[in-house]
């Protein structure tokens, strides 16, 4: 994995946690949740570059499923849309972590599985060890993500003593 | 001769009768019994267009459509490439849909925006949808698994 990717999967983990945690500062429900679909996308490129599947439209089509499982009688609208219409509206953020975080087992169970099957027999640039070091990267730019907002901000202490009248 | 051309008459009023793609000049609208319309116009009333739920009217009405055509199948609609993310209709105005889904049955797609009298399938992208182009046909999974 190069520098540039791994810094990019740790900005889109980073961002995806920033959004999720105060998706008010980030624009109306509906754009917020157009805004985490695209990371998504962008983040299924590069843990897979390679895929031949066209990732968004897998992506819509695992959230549409994913809908229909969280929201009763969902429909294809926008997720934002439905939980306003049910007077749900401020369950969004954490709805949307719940695809988020299934949406990243998805693009890469398969692909740690067959990593750890092939710890023996771990050949350089084998494309399944490379898939599972993206994940891994990418868990630890969202855990760092977490870290950040869970530490108490930095006060510099005012030196008074220095003040001249 | 006239006895000629009554064969051929009759030749071709035989195959108008048992060929669908015959049966319906352009602008026809789908041949429902009495009951069968009355079963289609109750799903589009409890699923209506703004309502969203396009595919629990697809799900009602293809069982009626299969009556009719063995070869019915509900479809999904979706945009072309990567670069969208809604498919819109031309009414009712301000929907956003991920997907759309319709019944196509004897050449006819039947849904909430077409009505119980369907739209002739080649000409259905043309009447009902912004971007035309712009959109493409996917098997229902439901159906096809």
């Amino acid at each position: 994995m190069t520098a540039g990717e791994r810094r990019l999967l740790e900005f889109l983990g980073g961002r995806l946690e920033a959004m999720l945690h105060r998706p008010d500062q980030w624009g109306p429900p509906l754009v917020v949740e157009q805004l985490v679909l695209q990371l998504l996308e962008m983040r299924a490129l590069v843990l897979d570059p390679a895929a031949a599947v066209n990732q968004k439209h897998r992506i819509i089509r695992s959230f549409v499923r994913f809908m229909k499982e969280s929201v009763p009688d969902a429909t294809p609208e926008p997720l934002a849309l439905q939980l306003e219409r049910q007077g749900r509206g401020a369950e969004l953020a954490n709805i949307l972590r719940k695809f988020v975080d299934r949406e990243l087992i998805e693009a890469t169970g398969e692909k740690l599985q067959a990593a750890e099957g092939l710890d023996q027999q771990e050949q350089p640039g084998d494309p399944a060890i490379e898939r599972a070091e993206r994940l891994l990267e990418l868990l630890e730019g969202k855990a760092k993500a977490r870290m950040r907002r869970a530490a108490p901000p930095r006060v510099d202490p005012v030196d008074l003593g220095s003040r001249k009248s | 001769m006239v006895v000629a051309e009554l064969v051929v008459l009759a030749v071709v009023a035989r195959c108008v009768e048992t060929i669908p793609a015959l049966r319906y000049p352009s602008k026809m609208p789908i041949a429902w019994t009495g009951p069968q319309r009355q079963r289609v116009q109750r799903a589009l009333r409890d699923h209506p267009a703004d309502s969203g739920r396009c595919e629990q009217a697809a799900r009602r009405i293809w069982p009626t459509a299969h009556e009719r055509d063995a070869a019915a199948q509900i479809w999904q609609l979706w945009p072309a490439d990567e670069d969208a993310s809604f498919v819109i209709p031309k009414a009712p105005a301000g929907v956003l849909w991920y997907i759309h889904y319709t019944v196509e049955a004897e050449q006819h797609c039947i849904d909430a925006l077409t009505g119980v009298d369907g739209t002739p399938r080649d000409s259905y992208l043309e009447t009902h949808w912004k971007a035309p182009d712009q959109l493409r046909w996917v098997p229902d999974e439901e159906l096809t698994t």
